[in-house]
C-alpha cells in the first residue's frame, strides 16, 4: 500500500527530486530542513511546489509540495513515512535533532549514501529511548546529476538500477523495498544494512580521481571533465584497488560479492555495456561528461570533505574491526589529509560514534539483524 | 690514483670527467646492454663536459674492457646506477676489488647496505665503502659521450659503512667534490632521498596529466601547487621523524636542502622557496605510462619502502609515505613492497632501532 503523505528532510538537489518524484505521484508533500539550509525552500513555498526537469522526459514540470517547513524536528511528528536526504555529515545532526520526536510506527528511508540508520540508531541510544521505528537506507541516490539550478528549481536523471536499500533490522527490508519501489521501482534488496553501507560509487570514484589529479585540478579554475581527462589508466587502476578493498570488506561480513564497481556503472545505466578495462568503460560512461569545478577550493569540494571522513574513514575504521588490509584507502586518506592539512580520521565516522567499536564480525552482523545494540 | 666510474649515464659522466680533471687516471664501464651508451665516448676518447665550473673541451676517459678488469686495477671504484641495479653491480664487483680500494654509491643512497654484507661474506672489510644521498651535480646527457653538468653547492652528504671510517672516507671525497657534508650515517644518506621526497608525491598527484599528455610537462612548475607541496613536506617530515627516532642530530628539511645544493633562494616556507628555484622549470617526459613509472618505480621501492620497513621496525608511523606506496602500487599494478628494498632483503629483520643504528655504526649486528 503507498503511503498518502511524506515528509521529505533536505533542501539539496537530492531531496528536492524525492520530494519533486512524490508530489507527481501524488502524495501530500511537506519538504523541511534546518534554518540555516532552508533558504532554498523559500521559493518553494511561494511556487507551491518544485520545478523539476527529469532527463528522460526533457520537460519542466511543477511538482506540487504542500507545504515547506524550516523545524524538521517538528514537521515529522505524526509522519508515517519520513525520507532523509541529506550530504553524509548531516546524517547525525539530523538524527540526534530528530531522536527526540521519532515515534512508534513511523518509517525513515535514508536516501543517498548509507549510514543514516546507523545514525539514527546512535541517536537514539544516547537519548535512552528505543521507538518501534522501522529505519532504512539506500546505498546512493536513485538519480544521477541531481542538482539545484536555481531556487525551486531542479535537474535530474532517474537511474534504471544500482540502488539498493536495507533496513534496521534486516527482517523489515522487504517490507520496506516494497514500499521504495512505488517511487524508484528499481530499488533492490540489499542482504543487510552493510552492504548497502559499503556498495557506496562515490567512495570509489571520487576520491582517488581528485587525488590523483590535485596538481591539475588546483591550478585551473575552469570547470573540467573530471573522469574524461582525470580517469586515466593509471587512475582508473587506483579506482579499480579502492573497489577491490569494498570487495575485501563485504566478504569479510559474509557478503556475497557478484558485481564490481564496473557492473554498477552498466546496472545504475550511466554506460551500455562494460569495455574492455575499467578504464575503457569510464571513458564510455556517462561519468565522462560530469564537470568538476575545483580550483584553489578543490580539497574543500564534497568529493574530499564528504566522501573522505564519512566514507573512506568508515571504510577504514570497519577494516580495523575486520582486520582486513586496506591500504589505497588508508593511502587516500592519509594523503588528502596531509595535502589539505586536516585530520579527516579525527573528524570523520566511525564504528566508535556508532557505538559499535570492539563489536567484531559477529557482533556487527547481529546489530543489523536487531537493528538495535 | 686510478678510478673506474660504472654507469654510463648523465651522473656517471659528469663524475668521470671530474675525476679526470682532478688528475686521475680514469675508466668508464658499464653492463653489456647498456655499453653502447659509452660507444661515443671510445670513438672521441673521452667524456664531453659542458659544465659551470670549466671550459667545454672533451675530457680523456677510457671505456673499460670489462668492470672485472676495470675494477680489479681501479685504487677508487664509483658506482652510478639507478638503486634497482645495486645488487647485480655489487655481485659484479666485489670478487675484483684491490685490497684497501674504495668504493663509493654516488647518488641515491642505500647501496652500501646492500654491498657491506657482501663485502664480509667475502671476508673484505679492508675495503673503504660509502655512499652519498645524491649526486654531486644537477647533470643532464647533452649528446652522445657529452654531459651537461652543474656543481651544487652543498647539501650532498657523505657517509661510511661503518661509520667508522667517515673521516678517512671523507677525505678523499672532499679532494673530489670540496662541497660534500659528512653524514652521520648511512641510514642519514639513504633517507635524505631528494627524489622521493619530491618526485613521488608530484607524480602521484599528477597522474593522469603525465600519462595523458603528450610533449612534456613542468614537473612542478605545472605539479607543485600549494596542497601537492604540503604533500611533499609531509613525505619529509616523516623522513626526518624517523632520522630523529634513529638518533641522527642533522635536523635540516628538504627545503633547507634545496636552499644549500643551490636550487633554490631562501626567501620562506617550502612553497615559496620551490616556487622562487630553479625546479619549476624542470620539463620531464609526458604521455604515456613510461612517463609515469619513470618517476614512481625507484624512489617508491628503493626509497619509500625501505622507509616503512625501518618505521615498522622502530614503532614510527609513516601512513604518508605508506599511502603514496600503495597508490603507486595500484597505479602501476606493481608489488613494490614485495620487489624493494626492505629490511628483511637487507639482512636486518629482527633488529630494533639500537640495534639499525649500531649496524651501521660498527658494521656489526648485535648476534
Amino acid at each position: 500500500m503507498r503511503p498518502e503523505r511524506a515528509v521529505v528532510v533536505g533542501s539539496g538537489g537530492g531531496a528536492l527530486t524525492i520530494a519533486a518524484e512524490l508530489g507527481l505521484l501524488g502524495l501530500e508533500v511537506v519538504l523541511t530542513d534546518q534554518p540555516r539550509f532552508a533558504g532554498g525552500l523559500i521559493a518553494i513555498e511561494a511556487q507551491r511546489g518544485i520545478r523539476v526537469v527529469f532527463e528522460d522526459e526533457g520537460k519542466e514540470t511543477l511538482a506540487p509540495v504542500a507545504h515547506t517547513s524550516d523545524d524538521p524536528e517538528h514537521a515529522i511528528v505524526g509522519a508515517q513515512l519520513v525520507i532523509v536526504s541529506v550530504p553524509a555529515f548531516g546524517h547525525r545532526p539530523l538524527a540526534d535533532l530528530l531522536a527526540s520526536t521519532l515515534d512508534d510506527g513511523q518509517t525513515v528511508l535514508w536516501v543517498g549514501e548509507g549510514g543514516g540508520s546507523f545514525a539514527t540508531v546512535a541517536a537514539l541510544r544516547s537519548r535512552r529511548r528505543r521507538p518501534g521505528l522501522a529505519l532504512a537506507d539506500t546505498n546512493s541516490l536513485p538519480y544521477g546529476g541531481a542538482r539545484v539550478e536555481e531556487p525551486g528549481r531542479v535537474r535530474a536523471r532517474r537511474k534504471v538500477g544500482g540502488t539498493y536499500l536495507a533496513a534496521l533490522p534486516t527482517a523489515k527490508t522487504a517490507d520496506l523495498v516494497s514500499q521504495a519501489r512505488h517511487f524508484w521501482p528499481w530499488v533492490e534488496a540489499a542482504v543487510n544494512a552493510w552492504e548497502s553501507l559499503l556498495l557506496n560509487f562515490n567512495a570509489i570514484d571520487h576520491v582517488a580521481t581528485v587525488i590523483t589529479n590535485l596538481g591539475r585540478l588546483e591550478t585551473t579554475s575552469d570547470a573540467l571533465n573530471l573522469w574524461k581527462e582525470g580517469a586515466s589508466p593509471g587512475v582508473a587502476r587506483v579506482i579499480e584497488a579502492v573497489d577491490g578493498e569494498y570487495v575485501r570488506l563485504r566478504e569479510a561480513l559474509g557478503l556475497p560479492v557478484k558485481l564490481r564497481y564496473e557492473d554498477f556503472l552498466v546496472a545504475q545505466g550511466l554506460v551500455p555495456s562494460k569495455g574492455a578495462s575499467l578504464h575503457a568503460t569510464i571513458q564510455a560512461s556517462l561519468l565522462a561528461t560530469s564537470r568538476f569545478s575545483g580550483g584553489i577550493s578543490t580539497l574543500k569540494h564534497r568529493y574530499i570533505t564528504e566522501d573522505v571522513p564519512y566514507s573512506l574513514v568508515l571504510a577504514s575504521s570497519l577494516a580495523n574491526e575486520l582486520r582486513v588490509g586496506v591500504p589505497v584507502i588508508d593511502g587516500l586518506i592519509a594523503l588528502a589529509s596531509a595535502a589539505a592539512s586536516v585530520d579527516f580520521r579525527k573528524e570523520g565516522r566511525t564504528l566508535e560514534g556508532w557505538g559499535l567499536a570492539g563489536a567484531g564480525r559477529d557482533g556487527l552482523l547481529a546489530a543489523v539483524d536487531a537493528g538495535w545494540w | 690514483m686510478t678510478a673506474v666510474v660504472i654507469g654510463g649515464g648523465p651522473g656517471g659522466l659528469a663524475i668521470a670527467a671530474e675525476l679526470c680533471e682532478r688528475g686521475h687516471e680514469v675508466y668508464i664501464a658499464d653492463v653489456p646492454e647498456l655499453s653502447f651508451q659509452l660507444d661515443a665516448i671510445r670513438q672521441q676518447a673521452g667524456i664531453g663536459l659542458d659544465s659551470n665550473w670549466s671550459g667545454d673541451f672533451i675530457r680523456p676517459v677510457t671505456v673499460a674492457d670489462s668492470i672485472a678488469a676495470a675494477v680489479a686495477n681501479a685504487e677508487l671504484v664509483v658506482i652510478c646506477v639507478p638503486a634497482r641495479f645495486h645488487e647485480r653491480f655489487v655481485g659484479e664487483v666485489v670478487p675484483h676489488l684491490r685490497q684497501e680500494a674504495t668504493w663509493i654509491f654516488v647518488g641515491e643512497g642505500g647501496g652500501t647496505l646492500v654491498a657491506w654484507p657482501e663485502l664480509l661474506k667475502a671476508d673484505r672489510s679492508d675495503v673503504l665503502l660509502g655512499e652519498t644521498n645524491c649526486l654531486p651535480y644537477m647533470a643532464r646527457r647533452a649528446g652522445p659521450g657529452r654531459v651537461l653538468a652543474n656543481r651544487k653547492s652543498g647539501g650532498v652528504l657523505l657517509a661510511a659503512m661503518p661509520a667508522t671510517r667517515n673521516e678517512q672516507l671523507m677525505a678523499i671525497c672532499l679532494s673530489i667534490w670540496p662541497y660534500v657534508e659528512a653524514a652521520e650515517t648511512v641510514w642519514e644518506t639513504a633517507l635524505i632521498n631528494y627524489d622521493a621526497i619530491d618526485t613521488v608525491p608530484v607524480a602521484i598527484t599528477s597522474a593522469a596529466r603525465l600519462e595523458s599528455r603528450s610533449g612534456g610537462v613542468l614537473f612542478w612548475g605545472e605539479g607543485a601547487t600549494p596542497s601537492v607541496v604540503r604533500l611533499i613536506d609531509a613525505v619529509d617530515s616523516e623522513l626526518a621523524t624517523l632520522r630523529e627516532a634513529l638518533g641522527h642530530a642533522d635536523r635540516r628539511r628538504y627545503r633547507d636542502f634545496l636552499v644549500a645544493q643551490g636550487l633554490a633562494p631562501d626567501v620562506g616556507d617550502l612553497y615559496a622557496v620551490m616556487r622562487a628555484g630553479s625546479l619549476v622549470r624542470s620539463v620531464r617526459p609526458s604521455g604515456d605510462d613510461a612517463a609515469l613509472r619513470d618517476r614512481l618505480a625507484l624512489e617508491v621501492a628503493y626509497c619509500l619502502v625501505l622507509a616503512s620497513s625501518l618505521g615498522e621496525a622502530i614503532g614510527v608511523a609513516t601512513p604518508v609515505i605508506d599511502g603514496h606506496i600503495a597508490i603507486a602500487e595500484a597505479m602501476l599494478a606493481e608489488d613494490f613492497r614485495g620487489l624493494g628494498r626492505t629490511l628483511n632483503r637487507l639482512g636486518l629483520s629482527g633488529l630494533n632501532g639500537s640495534g639499525l643504528v649500531e649496524y651501521v655504526r660498527s658494521g656489526y649486528t648485535a648476534e
